[in-house]
């Protein structure tokens, strides 16, 4: 009566193909939007600390970051997300190869959006802040373009400069205009109270940025890596099942989307606004 | 005989299709069985640690200062002089023991084991699925919790110790707390918890996918055991209230790694030292966005509970729920609410009156789900003809433990009475009273009901009374007095329990006796862990040496997982199930037996 | 039945490119709003509205949401309520608490 007489019904979970008639829909397809739904939660709760951060600042910089290559940024990613969209039509008019041509030149415009990004935060690790012991306050860069200094970093070094010249900003519209604009400074180091180039440590709002477009870019990686396994590998399942290979490149189309959504916000709030 | 008849049992376990190895089928296993014993096991070991870590600190509540006897030793041999000189437990060790303690007995134990190990196991049962719906997915969220809790584990050994700025982790103590290491215990924490977090998102998803596709036919939605609604329910708050722990745990450690202000105002001064940092960010930010979590994780640790409970008392009273769609209801209700009522945690903040009326406002509301779902389950015995076994006896117990943890919340509730009670121990006797009576006997009750279904073997009655007897005794002991302590006015996460206190000229009589009260409670908690050696050995000494169940059906229920084999194979039943009624058809009128099944045909 | 197929596919394909087009508008109008003159309380309404109404049709017509489930759309609903109290409480307390004109 325990051992059961008949043998145990073949595993299969139902519905990873075909929709379940109740429902609509296929297994995964909710899955992958109830994990949407604590994206949301997420990137919500980041921009929700932007607002506040924002609100409670004496003064928010503004004009840190370029905007047309944002908006250079931003066509990227647009353009990819129709290129996945493409390569999922491409399935449901059963051709592969053209799959594969949307699908990895969404691939591509994903490495242009990291690329471009990882050019941005480069020049902020090469942009400087330096305050004198006399109390001066400079912006700017250092000759060299050196990466990510900072003044203990300097001092600690073996071959300690003991000045750094340095090319301060081109003053923002409306600041009075120094006496001698676009010198080359020369700062000895013992002079030097604090350097710090514009990482996430120099005010809330690079910390916000660096961190809602660091956790957007790692998204992005994510989305690359899985694309490039469909595209790759995505061989196999199609031969197996041609459905439940639709359905995995419909909801990888999903979470770029997604990933697109998220940077439609991100560009006006960090550059723009 | 017996051999041949345990070989026969696990036969069908194991003969099914092709194979499989050990490892895939007892640790890396995509089986939702096994991933739920898994996952129990995990949670109670971890549930022990985090009592333990409590009786050393009741030591030096009760006796400040002085050596631990027996652990003291240890703890210094294995934490260094720094942590424990002489025996004697630092102030650095207490807050470290004290913040672990609730991070385990939360995000590792009693979680783990209520939306883990339970809902794991018995959701696809329950519903009359083969298995979750993604069952790599759950087999990951096994291992990602396991290594969030290794983390945590490893943080005890680091320079510096584990955590020490509580559960909670407020900023800025949480960043400032240690600044001479640049990887602490805080560090630790966070990305702990970052695996705890992707684990429950990973579990949560997979419950929620399954109740929704997985239902077996005739499974409709109000033909779904209570214990599933609960789970759906928690999944849902799980799945919504942690990701925005996990951006300010990330924002937190962007404070503590590498250098940002997120939660650090301008101007703080740390030891006389104004803090090098940029400054800006805002203390308030962490404690809103830790709340957001905090309150629905309330209703995590308490749901799943209800729904055990609920099963229970349907089982033993041999009748219907009294007022299923009520329960249902209620549930969702709550779980919607709790959504909505952070800020409670937060009046001492110099919370303006406005947002203060509308948290006092939606925390009233919230009582009244949780109240029907108390009145439902009591009114639900009316006329029972009850079976007082040892699991009905930790859901009754649940019953009032539950409501009094209840009741004591309401004055929390309200901003006026809170100045009063905020931070001190008559806030520890409230959640206490919630979740250890409260959730752990309800969990304690699942044990020993499901232990048959898993095992073939029940667990022995007489100890399993005792063991409920003893606990039920320890469990009041520990807590009540602390209502008493809190109402005199001592604070909780007090590293002396409250003797500096008696250093004030004008001492109030009724604190100093408050005071008096930290060794009987002590006591208490400490026989409270022996009351648990007659379960640990009738939990082990059963597996094998238990009376044998006679039927896959030992209580006569009414639910699925008690239609298949025991224990049930991979893909849980012999035939597709097909259901035919609701979850709790009990003496029917005109049948033979008392109980009809689900999939029992009319 | 295959030639209705692609047809139906060829429709899709060029709803896709419209929306594609609106959405790459919206930029542009974001882009040319950041040089405007325009007070930062006029600009930061148009700005966002602009972004909200991209996101839109990329959740609507990329997403499919306009088709979607009823199952998968109530999760979002609940999901959006939840959104905005998390976007908007913590900040309506912080009004608060400063005296701020939002909660006089
Ligand atoms: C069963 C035996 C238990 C005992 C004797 C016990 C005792 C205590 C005591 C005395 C404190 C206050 C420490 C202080 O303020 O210095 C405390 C704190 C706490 N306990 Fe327990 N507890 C038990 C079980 C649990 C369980 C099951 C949970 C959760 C599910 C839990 C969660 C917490 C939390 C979150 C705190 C606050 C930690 C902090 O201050 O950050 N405890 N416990
Ligand atoms: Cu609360």
């Amino acid at each position: 009566m325990l051992a059961a007489a008949t043998p145990p019904l073949d595993m299969e979970i139902p519905y990873t193909a075909e929709a379940r008639p109740d429902t609509g829909v296929y297994n995964a397809k909710i899955g992958l939007w109830l994990f949407l739904a604590s994206e949301v939660m997420l990137f919500g709760a980041l921009f929700s600390s932007y607002i506040l951060l924002r609100v409670g600042s004496t003064d928010w910089p503004q004009g840190l970051l370029s905007v047309p290559i944002g908006a250079l940024n931003t066509f990227v990613l647009i353009g990819s997300s129709i290129t996945v969209v493409m390569s999922w039509l491409a399935l449901k008019g059963n051709d592969f190869g053209k799959f594969r041509l949307y699908m990895g030149s969404t691939v591509l415009l994903a490495l242009l959006f990291i690329s471009i990004k990882s050019f941005e935060y480069h020049d902020k690790f090469t942009h400087y802040f330096v305050k004198l012991k006399d109390g001066t306050e400079l912006t700017g860069h250092i000759e060299g373009k050196p990466f990510n200094w900072s003044l203990p970093k300097l001092k600690a070094s073996a071959n300690a400069p003991g000045e750094i010249a340095f090319h301060p900003d081109a003053p923002k519209r409306g600041e009075p205009v120094p006496d001698s604009p676009h010198e080359t400074l020369r700062l000895p180091v013992e002079q030097i109270a604090k350097l710090e180039s514009f990482g996430p440590w120099r005010n809330t709002y690079l910390a916000i940025y660096f961190t809602l477009s660091g956790l957007h870019a790692l998204h992005v990686i994510g989305g690359i890596l899985v694309m490039l396994y469909h595209w790759g590998a995505g061989h196999q399942l199609w031969r197996k099942s041609r459905e439940q290979f639709t359905n995995r490149v419909e909801v990888t189309g999903l979470y770029w989307h997604f990933v697109e959504l998220v940077w439609i916000f991100l560009f006006p709030v960090m550059y723009i606004l | 005989m017996q051999t041949a008849a345990t070989a026969g049992i696990h036969e069908t376990a194991h003969h099914d299709h092709h194979e499989l190895s050990f490892v895939r089928k007892y640790i890396f296993s995509t089986d939702h069985k096994v991933v739920g014993v898994q996952y129990g096991i995990t949670a109670l070991l971890f549930m022990f640690l985090g009592y333990g870590l409590m009786a050393l600190m009741r030591w030096q509540l009760a006796y400040p200062g002085k050596p631990i006897p027996v652990f003291g030793d240890l703890l210094l041999r294995v934490l260094g002089p720094d942590m424990a000189t002489g025996g004697i437990m630092s102030p650095d060790l207490y807050n470290s023991f004290g913040a672990m303690h609730g991070t385990i007995m939360i995000f590792l134990a009693v979680v783990p084991l209520a939306a883990g190990a339970f809902a794991n196991y018995l959701v696809p049962l329950q519903i009359g699925a083969p298995d979750m719906a993604f069952p790599k997915l759950n087999m990951m969220s096994y291992w990602v919790y396991f290594v969030g809790g290794a983390i945590m584990l490893a943080s005890f050994f680091i320079p510096g110790g584990a955590a020490k700025s509580g559960w909670t982790s407020y900023s800025p103590l949480a960043t400032v707390a240690d600044l001479a290491r640049q990887v602490d215990g805080q560090t630790l924490w966070l990305l702990g918890m970052v695996f705890l977090i992707t684990s429950s998102l990973l579990g949560s998803v997979n419950i929620i996918t399954t109740i929704i596709q997985l239902r077996a036919p005739g499974m409709n939605w109000m033909r779904l055991p209570f214990f599933v609604w609960a789970q759906l329910v928690t999944a849902f708050l799980l799945l919504l209230a942690f990701p925005p722990l996990e951006a300010a745990g990330i924002m937190q450690l962007m404070d503590n790694l590498f250098g940002t202000s997120f939660f650090l105002p301008t101007g703080l001064v740390v030891g006389g030292q104004m803090l090098d940092v940029s400054g800006g960010g805002s203390p308030l930010l962490w404690q809103h966005l830790f709340w957001f979590l905090a309150h629905p994780e309330v209703y995590v640790l308490i749901l799943p509970a209800m729904g055990i409970v609920a099963e229970i008392i349907a089982n033993n009273t041999r009748k219907q729920l009294f007022g299923y769609k009520s329960l249902v209801y209620a549930s969702m209700a709550l779980g919607f609410i709790s959504f909505l009522v952070w800020a409670h945690h937060m009046y001492l903040t110099g919370m303006g009156t406005k947002i203060s009326t509308f948290f006092q406002t939606t925390t009233m509301m919230i009582s009244i789900p949780s109240v029907i779902i108390l009145t439902s389950l009591f009114l639900s015995l009316w006329g029972g003809s009850i079976r007082f076994n040892t699991p009905m006896l930790f859901a009754l117990a649940f019953l009032p433990m539950f409501g009094i943890g209840g009741l004591t919340g309401l004055p929390l509730g309200f901003s006026a009475t809170d100045i009063h009670l905020h931070d001190t121990y008559y806030v520890i006797g409230h959640f206490h009273y919630v979740v250890a009576p409260g959730t752990i006997f309800a969990l304690f009750a699942g044990v020993y009901y499901w232990f048959p279904k898993i095992t073939g073997r029940t667990m022995n009655e007489f100890w399993g009374k005792v063991h409920f007897v003893l606990s039920l005794i320890f469990m009041n002991l520990i807590f009540m007095p602390m209502f008493i302590q809190g109402l005199e006015g001592m604070h909780r996460r007090m590293y002396d329990g409250g003797a500096a206190y008696s250093a004030a000229p004008d001492l109030a009589h009724g604190l100093a006796t408050a005071i008096k009260l930290n060794v009987g409670i002590s006591h208490a908690a400490w026989l409270l862990g022996l009351a648990q050696v007659p379960f640990i050995i009738n939990f082990f000494w059963s597996i094998r040496n238990g009376r044998k169940v006679e039927s896959d059906n030992p209580w006569q229920a009414t639910t699925l997982e008690w239609q298949t084999p025991t224990p049930p194979p991979h893909g849980n039943f012999t035939r597709p199930p097909v259901v035919h009624r609701g979850p709790y058809e009990y003496s029917l009128p005109g049948r033979a037996k008392d109980f009809t099944p689900q999939n029992e045909p009319d | 039945m295959s030639d209705n197929n692609s047809r139906a596919l060829q429709q899709e394909t060029r709803r896709h490119l419209l929306v594609f087009g609106a959405v790459a508008l919206g930029t542009i109008l974001i882009v040319l709003s950041s040089f405007a003159p325009l007070a930062t309380g006029v600009k930061i309404p148009v700005v966002l509205a602009v972004a909200i109404a991209q996101a839109a049709l990329v959740t609507g017509f990329l997403m499919h949401l306009i088709t979607e489930k009823r199952m998968i759309l109530s999760s979002l609903v609940l999901t959006g309520i939840l959104f905005v109290a998390l976007i908007f409480l913590p900040i309506l307390s912080e009004a608060d608490q400063t005296h701020h004109f939002l909660l006089r």
